[in-house]
């Protein structure tokens, strides 16, 4: 999956964008989804971006996990954590001057949560026992990242991007690595 | 221009090993790992000749004593019900000073008592079968020793030898899996048990 992210985040820059900067300078939206985050993860998501007019932007991701995979492999204890969302507050930065095809930097914050799980020493009738047991977790991550960004006939993006964050409270119970990696498509209005 | 995207692309690099580096989340959390003293004796003969056997027992109840704990542990409850716990053993003859070989081990040379015995050449594959009715695990075997000559034995197949004695729960998938670190009070301390046979 990284590998065809490295290839298409390569190639970005050779496909042909139609450049009309003045059209999309006046559209200061854009909602899009991560198509490879929801194919291959299941991770179920939508984003809201508010262009500045400058070169910042900021904006809002929310996302649910509802993977059978990562499910199982919790369940079979082949993971100790099972993410089940997040909301990820961001602020980008463009690198390039053109505005219809761009690098951009980002740093993010992200309220996640999930299931954890594991393995307890408990006592019954004074003798004991080791058993699975499971809680939530919730964990803020901070992190940053870059990606490439076009848009065709000035509305439709086209978004590689690879970021990751650590989680800074309950790091024995979330993931260690946060990533923000996908291929997404949106509309600009 | 192209420096800013060579910049890009080495940050982009750094940024896909550190998330290829932890390592946390892919580790196996269905393991539980204890301690537990003496629960494989091998049957000591003072004199052993050709034809006899060579008899390793595993006698244990369902609740153990767990090392650094103050009450026992229930091995059944913790490994969801398994019906075996399993271990190997092997022996070795001695064939010039200090060198020493192991025996080929065949299910004709194998004694099946209790619990399940399995010749794999080189090694014997044991299983402690529990018994619902005694609600303790039992195992009895043994190989049939076949030539004269100074034998050991040892239960570390696989692994450098050492005095402990690894045994594993047959787990169904889901439950835990619980593996106890035991010892026999019949070998030295490097986990060798020394005979001849006359």
């Amino acid at each position: 999956m990284k590998r065809f992210l490295w290839i298409a985040l390569l190639c970005g820059p050779l496909v042909s964008a139609q450049e009309n900067e003045s059209g999309l300078s006046s559209r200061k939206n854009e909602v899009r989804t991560d198509l490879l985050s929801t194919v291959a993860l299941a991770k179920y998501n939508l984003s809201y971006e508010r262009f500045t007019g400058g070169k910042f932007s900021f904006g809002v991701t929310g996302a649910v996990v509802s993977s059978k995979k990562v499910e199982d492999d919790f369940e079979e204890g082949n993971r100790d954590n099972s993410p089940q969302f997040e909301v990820t507050p961001f602020v980008r930065y463009r690198l390039s001057e053109g505005v219809s095809r761009f690098y951009f930097a980002e740093v993010f914050a992200s309220a996640n949560g999930g299931d954890f799980r594991e393995i307890v020493r408990k006592t019954e009738n004074g003798v004991g026992y080791y058993e699975v047991e499971k809680s939530d977790y919730f964990d803020v991550a901070i992190g940053a990242g870059a990606g490439y960004k076009m848009y065709l006939k000035e509305q439709w993006a086209i978004e590689l991007m690879v970021g990751f964050g650590v989680n800074t409270i309950e790091t024995d119970k979330s993931p260690d690595v946060f990533s923000r990696v996908g291929v997404s498509v949106g509309y600009r209005f | 221009m192209k420096t800013l995207k060579y910049l890009f692309l080495g940050g982009l690099a750094t940024v896909l090993m550190a998330a290829d580096c932890s390592n946390k989340d892919s580790e196996f959390y269905n393991d539980v790992f204890i301690s537990s003293p003496n629960m494989v004796d091998v049957e000591d003969n003072v004199l052993y000749t050709v034809g006899d056997y060579l008899m390793v027992n595993a006698y244990f109840d369902r609740t153990v004593p767990e090392a650094g704990q103050n009450n026992d542990i229930d091995l059944y409850k913790t490994s969801g019900g398994a019906l075996s716990f399993t271990f190997s053993y092997l022996i070795e003859k001695e064939i010039a000073q200090d060198q020493w070989t192991p025996v080929d081990i065949t299910e004709a040379n194998v004694f099946d008592g209790e619990g399940n015995s399995v010749a794999f050449g080189d090694f014997l594959l044991a299983q402690s079968v529990f018994d619902p009715a005694l609600q303790t695990y039992r195992y009895r075997g043994g190989v049939r020793l076949t030539e004269t000559g100074s034998y050991r034995l040892r239960f570390t197949y696989n692994q450098e030898p050492s005095a402990a004695i690894v045994l594993t729960s047959d787990s169904l998938q889901g439950n835990l899996f619980v593996t106890i670190f035991s010892n026999c009070e019949d070998t030295d301390s490097a986990g060798y048990y020394y005979f001849d046979v006359n």
